[in-house]
């Protein structure tokens, strides 16, 4: 597939800091990109010179086939963003708001559709003040179809939302790739990135340290798949270490009831589980596996969680 | 054209939409000048209806337009345009003409109630009035966007826009006629726009019929007032225009700082001028 964007080797400092040290990427077309790190690791830059709002050092950046640096008003043209720290006037509607941005594009998009498609239709008319976040967020998204573009960046775009309100975003965001829209996501939220995104960058200290499916990403984890178990009688942490494959066994974290054994071979650890309960006729009220995840990959190679 | 129009159109709504904005732009003008007919025993004359528009137009250029630029550029306004196949100039140039018609209606607003509470006389030359208002405007607003551009909250916008407005009021020639101020305030009246302003706007105000002895009025005899106008109004519109911030957080360089100097210089080089003239 053609990529939309390219991303080489892009650099940006900050006084004596460099908050971008040779990032390259590339996204294709009808593809989510998602771009997760720690604060400060150099995700806001990155999208902020891919976007314009800031003047790379060094490196290219080519969208639909155009220099983004040398023909920045026709690239404005061909992308849509989500960005924190934006708001609009306090006494501005929805449909003031997509009328004026349209305003500003040469093929923008219906203003009426857009507010039926994200749900704004009874909103549309009331001022940006009385909006809920969820409707805020949607109005932001809104925003950035207004030109029809063939590239989004969205930045953190469910931030401080409810579940309901992430959940009908999620909806909003997948319909962009089904539009065979190029969409460049960060977020907080690891869950999110491993639902919608296609392929994940992981970014640290100003430079890409892993690329991949999530799928790719997770088989790389050196962390081993876990059985959770719960009994009614305590289990003896010495013997399941004593279990077949079994190289690590713990009690839960949290206080909660149970132990977690940490196992290379889940299946025969499980036979020699069961075995051991009936010789000591315990009985086994919860058992699950947990495979490794994304977060296990972020935490392994950044040695922080996603929202430290 | 359609962007700049949609905008300006926005921004004029939702200025009057905004409490603060409407009681500043409309309020506090309307106050002023039932405070000078108080002063000056019941009525407005020329002079005074001249001080009074000069009152409005500062206010609007260095409190108004400031404010509003700089409270959405904090909020991220600006930072969402920034994203948009949008001129600065353009966006600048919204801005500064959507204030300058909220200042002309509370200006015409203001001459209509002179005429009917005070009986002051209808300008006698009420384009000519238009054009220098537009004028005094224009180097006032220019003043304002450098304002908006040097300062980081609303609350500097207040403490620097003060800074122009008060001495501008007290020995500038716009609270009290420049020529009752002592010798030495007259030497400072020259370098400040505001007395300039009230003089053109005074000398199109005034009716020919009504005076003791005939003097030159007009914009004809206003030529030295629209240079330094002009001068002014453009050189701060250059100075704004080149230290323009999208962002709150975008650092002004040092070296952009020096615009804001190219800003004073236009009003240092009309001081001096009008000193060689002898103006005091």
């Amino acid at each position: 597939m053609p990529s939309q964007v390219i991303v080489r080797d892009l650099i940006k400092s900050y006084g004596a800091l460099q908050a971008v040290r040779g990032v390259s990427f590339e996204i294709a077309r009808g593809e989510i990109f998602g771009m997760l790190g720690p604060n400060g690791a150099g995700k806001t830059t990155t999208l902020e010179c891919v976007i314009g709002l800031r003047d790379p050092d060094g490196g290219s950046i080519e969208i639909s086939g155009l220099d983004a640096r040398r023909n920045r008003r026709e690239v404005k043209e061909r992308i849509g963003a989500q960005l924190q720290n934006t708001a609009l006037q306090d006494k501005i509607t929805p449909r003031e708001a997509l009328k004026l941005f349209a305003s500003f594009y040469r093929k923008p998009a219906d203003v009426p559709t857009l507010l039926n498609r994200f749900s704004l239709n009874e909103k549309a008319d009331a001022y940006f003040d009385s909006l809920s976040g969820g409707q805020r967020q949607r109005l932001g998204l809104a925003l950035a179809l207004i030109n029809e573009p063939e590239f989004l960046l969205l930045d953190e775009p469910t931030a401080g939302l409810d579940p309901q309100s992430r959940r009908e975003l999620h909806d909003a965001i997948k319909a962009m790739r089904s539009d065979g829209r190029s969409v460049l996501l960060t977020t907080h939220y690891i869950e999110e990135a491993e639902l919608l995104c296609d392929r994940i960058a992981i970014i640290d200290q100003g430079k890409i340290i892993a690329l991949g499916t999530p799928a790719e990403l997770i088989s790389k984890a050196k962390a081993l798949p876990r059985i959770v178990v719960n009994t009614v009688c305590p289990l003896n942490l010495e013997r399941l270490r004593g279990l077949h494959g079994v190289v690590e066994a713990i009690e839960n974290a949290n206080g909660s009831r149970g132990s977690q054994i940490s196992t290379r071979k889940v299946g025969e650890t499980i036979i020699d589980l069961v075995k051991m309960l009936e010789a000591e006729k315990n009985e086994l009220l919860d058992l699950h596996i947990k495979q490794p995840s994304l977060e296990d990959v972020f935490i392994e190679l950044t040695g922080r969680r996603l929202r430290d | 054209m359609h962007g700049f129009l949609t905008h300006l159109l926005t921004t004029l709504r939702l200025n009057h939409r905004n409490k603060q904005a409407l009681v500043f732009g409309y309020g506090v003008p309307i106050i002023s000048l039932f405070a000078f007919g108080s002063i000056f025993g019941k009525t407005v004359d020329a002079l005074e209806l001249a001080q009074v528009l000069t009152i409005t137009a500062l206010g609007g250029a260095c409190f108004g337009m400031p404010v509003s630029i700089v409270s959405d550029r904090e909020r991220g306004v600006w930072r969402r345009y920034r994203l948009a196949p949008v001129s600065t100039v353009t966006l600048i140039a919204s801005v500064m003409i959507t204030r300058f018609l909220i200042m002309l209606s509370s200006a015409l607003l203001q001459i209509a109630l002179a005429r009917l509470i005070f009986k002051t006389e209808w300008p006698a030359s009420p384009l000519q009035l238009l054009a220098a208002f537009t004028l005094v405007s224009f180097a006032f607003l220019g003043m304002g966007l450098v304002i908006a551009m040097v300062a980081r909250t609303a609350s500097a916008v207040q403490a620097i826009g003060q800074m122009i407005f008060l001495p501008m009021i007290i020995v500038g020639g716009v609270g009290i006629d420049w020529r009752m101020l002592p010798l030495w305030a007259k030497h400072v009246s020259v370098f400040l726009p505001g007395r300039y302003a009230v003089e053109i706007m005074r000398l199109c105000i005034l009716d020919p019929s009504k005076l003791t002895r005939p003097v030159p009025i007009g914009l004809s005899a206003a030529s030295f007032e629209i240079f330094a106008l002009g001068l002014i109004g453009a050189s701060a519109c250059l100075a704004g225009a080149k230290l323009f911030r999208w962002d709150s957080e975008q650092k002004t360089r040092g070296w952009a700082l020096l615009w804001g100097f190219i800003a004073l210089l236009g009003w240092l080089a009309v001081g001096i001028i009008a000193e060689y003239r002898k103006m005091v």
